[in-house]
């Protein structure tokens, strides 16, 4: 399960407000995107990655999810990654538009994909400039107590490898992370002698 | 665009309620719609959901059917749940719900259970 912890710093905001300038009117938008700032502990990425852009309406995530199915497949993530990892990215993004823009559905989303060295994984970075999320949401709640609700943030925590969240008064930055693991050849031993 | 079909039927005393299509933040309140109006309104005392035709479902999918589950067991009605896709099942076992509902594999096995 995926450790969730949040970030109040402040670097490289430059950089990002200039990631985020874009054609107004279009709803959703794909290209070959500059890497976007680097943070403390993000791990370290190719030059290309794709970036989707989308208007924050609900209508739209069905065209997010189609391509991260399919770029998890390119990357190298058996079938049922592909389909939890597309969950966990689906789930941020519905809490972009219900939480931090308060269902307003023509608000800018970015969501920027990259391909971790060596085909180790994938990482994606979802951006808004929404209502900054309330720490006490980010822990989840008591999955024992079965009501309707609350459940997306546990999905992407128990998906997702890293997440950290960076909420901010200019842009709010969830980052996902998750490794691929490769089969060892048969008869290997695990360096740490076993999981 | 990425429109589901909710319909219902009645077969025998069930209440067959068939969904195709993707439910998530976009679809789900219809599908929540249809639920609360077979349990409420028709008092339907065995609602049976044909989750065969969704490949996928999400949190707020999750949340209408236990939504629906609640309201089924307030008034001692039961739902139950069958034709589940993997994705469908994986949510579901990820949220720790899917021993709280009535799965079965097809719809004769639905409509037969005790």
């Amino acid at each position: 399960m995926g450790e969730i912890y949040q970030s109040g710093k402040k670097e490289s905001k430059k950089k990002v407000s200039a990631a985020l300038d874009c054609q107004k009117g279009c709803k959703a938008r794909y290209s070959l995107a500059e890497k976007p700032a680097s943070t403390p502990g993000a791990a370290s990425r190719v030059d290309a990655c794709l970036k989707i852009e989308i208007a924050s309406h609900p209508q739209l995530l069905c065209v997010v999810r189609g391509t991260i199915q399919q770029l998890a497949a390119v990357v190298g993530f058996p079938e049922e990654d592909c389909r939890a990892i597309t969950l966990a990215v689906d789930e941020a993004l519905t809490n972009v538009i219900r939480h931090a823009y308060g269902d307003r559905h023509d608000q800018k989303i970015e969501i920027f994909c990259s391909c971790l060295p060596m085909d180790s994984g994938i990482e994606f970075l979802v951006v808004d400039r929404g209502r900054p999320a309330d720490p006490a949401r980010l822990r989840g709640r008591d999955l024992d107590d079965v009501r309707p609700g609350g459940l997306g943030i546990h999905l992407i925590a128990q998906i997702m490898d890293t997440v950290h969240y960076e909420p901010s008064p200019e842009c709010n930055r969830l980052r996902l992370i998750k490794y691929l693991k490769k089969p060892r050849p048969v008869g290997a031993e695990s360096p740490s002698g076993g999981e | 665009m990425a429109h589901i079909q909710v319909s219902i039927r009645n077969v025998g005393n069930a209440t067959v309620i068939d969904v195709v299509g993707d439910i998530d933040l976009y679809n789900s309140p219809e599908m929540r719609k249809t639920l609360m109006g077979v349990l409420k309104e028709q008092n339907a005392a065995r609602a049976v959901i044909n989750l065969t035709r969704v490949r996928y479902i999400d949190s707020s999918g999750v949340a209408s059917l236990v939504e629906a589950l609640k309201v089924a067991r307030e008034r001692n009605a039961r739902l139950i749940l069958f034709g589940l896709s993997k994705a469908a099942r994986e949510v579901l076992e990820l949220s720790r719900l899917i021993k709280v509902f009535e799965v079965y594999e097809n719809e004769e096995q639905a409509l037969g259970a005790n």
